[in-house]
């Protein structure tokens, strides 16, 4: 039963989350550099959604041997967050020299097939390396610069051997700057050699060049514990590691000044593309027309914002919140901005936004490059549905993509034909009705609070009565002799007889009315008591009480 | 009793006259009449408590006069007095959107209240109040259902009533308000020549905390607060443009 309930919360939470989520596929090779002969691994990672079969990878016909391994599936939360990733894993071997492009992987999914990225794989002739190999290497991408570029430094280590640790010296830091979009990454992976396997190490550090000049980093020193076998028994085996230390000198890197901007010059340097889209040709007056601008390439565009003048003829373009992202992909910086904004027409006939431009710098180029931000015409009518979607900024003024709705219609709807113009607002006469109508309720429960309060009081007054010895007890204390004990034995069988009740047959209701009528002429009318009167009277007055006691 | 009487018919003598503005607006407003139409509402808003469709029209109306921070003070009226109009909150919405300089509104009305008014509240907790009197005191209710169920019936209509009771108390010592076409200075002090913290563009939505002497104290989304003259704001409250 527990586990059923589990299921379907379980169920639940993935259809109620399913609708957030969207499928993403990636392609994953380790190693940009092999050596003929050389395996590295490649990975094809869906997430959200199980593919309908394994994906097909694209590779050249000739130069390299693709081999589907196997595939396994894991489960990651975050902040509440589940997600389900996929991974295909494949073999990937160097037959020839060259350099060669794998992919994209096409994954099928459901009726959809999404395509991934492709990846750039270099094959160097193959190179004897000895079999206890432990390199170094640390380096800039680039040896000249341009000031506002993004250049990489990457450093790493390549061993044969089994290592246990390693520790890089300082970074250099001379005339270049941290970005703050792009995140160091770090990588390790295994590529299979004839001779060994060969275990890899990369950093790689994206920074932007920011003061001209020539800089010549001092040597980066790398420590490592190489392992060179193995102390101890059973549960307390250790490696026996060895430290070794090793140097690698850095070229020298040029930052060179950007040559004099032209009017208008952005700021961007590197090497972007510009793509502009509207979704639609035709939309009527007052509906939202999104239109997304992208810049996407390699260089940073942290800082950059764009956007148009509000107030255009024949239309009103609002902004969106930008989005901007960078990253290290395939041993290059990328960084990607959206701007996403909406147009809204005011007027009905042809709108034409008038062009826009960007000027980047392109380091590859050496000079200053225009971008033409073209924006297509629209046919523009009046008060006629369109296809097209509506942006309404619902209750909140920022993020406004979250609020995307499918009718299409003008800004603001008009006003009522008929209606009534006074209404009552019973806020002030709230409590008394509350009062009215809740009164007998009230009026029940102080009225049980009262009788719970006098049983209460009547239960605690009770207590303090002392009480009434048994009628037992009270014939081991009778009187002596005289009247007194005649007395008290009289009173004794009346409250036996009351306390017996019904259990009192007739003979004992004869022998009791028999019995009272001696005490009686005894104590009132001068006769003298037999000699049993007190004996019988006791035990009449002991079987009452034994009856009663069987009776309850 | 006939005191009585007459006091009720003249009370729907007088809706029944005042439910032809509506109509009257409208068709001043369908030849292009604006500015009459416009006339002709406020004049039935100042002869009494207004209905969300007086404060939805007029709303419309200031919109299309141009004159959006007026416009989103009569959607939020409207929306007090009827929360569940699509057409009102769509409006809002689309007005809210068009004010790009603005910081973002602050929201005055308590979201159960977005929900159903002061007076849906109140009536239904009565309701249940009532109901559970009756099934506490008719012998043949307390027989067939004992004392607990009209108990806990009571127990829901009080929650209610007092959701209504502490809703109207806020609305009515703490409403909203509405920056006007002119903008506002929020100021550190309730005097006209104070320091200045920043300038309210038109059409900001705050929260109100007090009044004195002519200046309202207010915060905004942005985490200012201070001082600004009354009259440079729509109050949006229990009544339409009453302040404490």
């Amino acid at each position: 039963m527990v586990m059923w309930v589990r299921g379907c919360v379980w169920l639940m939470l993935c259809c109620l989350c399913a609708p957030a989520m969207a499928a993403n596929v990636e392609l994953r090779v380790s190693g940009h550099k092999l050596q003929v002969g050389q395996v590295a691994e490649l990975r094809v990672v869906v997430t959200e959604q199980r593919p309908n079969s394994v994906p097909q990878v694209l590779v050249p016909q000739s130069g390299l041997n693709l081999q589907y391994v196997g595939q396994g599936s894991q489960v990651n939360t975050y902040n509440g967050r589940t997600t389900r990733i996929y991974t295909f894993n494949y073999r990937i071997e160097a037959l020839a020299e060259g350099t060669f492009q794998i992919g994209p992987a096409q994954v099928r999914l459901g009726n959809d097939t999404l395509k991934t990225r492709t990846v750039n794989l270099k094959v160097n002739p193959r190179v004897q390396m000895s079999g206890d190999m432990l390199e170094a290497f640390a380096h800039w991408d680039v040896e000249e610069a341009w000031v506002g570029q993004v250049i990489l430094y990457q450093r790493g280590l390549r061993s044969r051997k089994k290592l246990r640790g390693d520790r890089w010296s300082d970074l250099p830091k001379e005339g270049v700057g941290f970005l703050n979009d792009g995140k160091p990454k770090y990588s390790e992976f295994m590529i299979a050699d004839p001779e060994g396997d060969i275990y890899n190490k990369q950093e790689t550090f994206p920074w932007i060049a920011l003061v001209p000049g020539t800089y010549k980093a001092p040597p980066g020193i790398l420590r490592v514990d190489v392992v060179v076998g193995r102390e101890g028994r059973g549960f307390f085996v250790r490696h026996k590691t060895r430290k070794e230390v090793l140097s690698v000198e850095h070229k020298p890197l040029v930052i060179k000044e950007l040559p004099p901007a032209p009017p208008g010059f952005s700021g961007l340097v590197g090497d972007f593309k510009v793509r502009s889209e509207i979704s639609t040709s035709e939309a009527t007056v007052g509906a939202s027309i999104p239109w997304v601008l992208e810049v996407e390439g390699k260089g940073s565009l942290e800082n950059f914002d764009w956007s148009i003048e509000k107030d255009q003829k024949g239309a009103r373009v609002y902004d969106g919140t930008p989005s901007v992202s960078g990253a290290v992909i395939d041993g290059s910086y990328f960084a990607l901005a959206r701007f996403e904004q909406v147009i809204v027409p005011t007027q009905p006939g042809t709108l034409a936004l008038p062009s826009q431009k960007i000027i980047t710098f392109s380091p590859t180029k050496g000079e200053y490059v225009t971008h033409d931000i073209s924006i297509p015409s629209m046919k523009i009518e009046k008060g006629v549905a369109q296809d097209g979607t509506f942006t309404s900024f619902v209750d909140h003024l920022t993020r406004p993509e979250e609020f995307q709705q499918t009718p299409s219609y003008e800004g603001v709807r008009p006003p009522y034909a008929t209606g009534a113009t006074y209404a009552k607002v019973w806020g002030h006469w709230m409590p008394w009705l509350a009062f009215l109508t809740g009164m007998p309720m009230l009026f029940w429960l102080l009225l049980s609070g009262w009788n719970v309060l006098s049983e209460w009081n009547r239960k605690r007054l009770a207590a303090r009565v002392p009480k009434e010895p048994d009628i037992l007890t009270q014939l081991n204390r009778l009187p002596e002799q005289g009247d007194a004990r005649l007395a008290a034995l009289e009173s004794l069988l009346m409250r036996a007889h009351r306390q017996a009740g019904l259990a009192v047959d007739e003979e004992i209701q004869k022998e009791q009315s028999e019995l009272m009528a001696l005490i009686h002429s005894v104590r009132f009318g001068g006769k003298r008591a037999t000699d049993d009167l007190d004996a019988r009277t006791v035990d009449l007055i002991r079987r009452m009480t034994s009856l009663r006691k069987e009776a309850s | 009793m006939r005191l009585l009487l007459f006091w009720l018919l003249s009370l729907i003598c007088a809706q029944h006259a005042l439910a032809g503005a509506i109509e009257e607006g409208y068709a001043l407003l369908e030849t292009g009449d604006l500015e009459g139409a416009t006339e002709l509402w406020e004049t039935a808003l100042d002869s009494g408590e207004g209905s969300a469709i007086l404060h939805y029209n007029l709303g419309t109306a200031w919109y299309r006069r141009g004159n959006t921070p007026r416009a989103l003070a009569h959607w939020r009226m409207g929306r007090v007095l009827h929360p569940r109009d699509a057409n009102l909150v769509h409006n809002l919405a689309v007005a809210r959107s068009e004010l790009a300089d603005v910081i973002e509104p602050i929201d005055s009305q308590p979201p159960l209240l977005q929900v159903a008014t002061v007076s849906e509240w109140g009536v239904l907790g009565s309701l249940l109040l009532g109901l559970a009197s009756l099934g506490l005191w008719i012998p043949l209710g307390r027989r067939r259902l004992g004392k607990w169920p009209p108990l806990a019936t009571g127990v829901v209509g009080l929650v209610l009533v007092w959701i209504a009771i502490s809703g109207s108390q806020h609305l009515e010592n703490h409403p909203g308000a509405v920056v006007g076409e002119e903008g506002a200075f929020l100021r550190k002090l309730a005097a006209r020549h104070s320091d200045i913290v920043s300038k309210l563009p038109p059409g900001t939505e705050v929260g109100v905390e007090r009044v004195h002497l002519g200046f309202a104290l207010v915060n905004t989304s942005g985490e200012s607060r201070g001082w600004i003259p009354v009259g440079a704001v729509f109050f949006v409250g229990q009544e339409w443009n009453v302040h404490p």
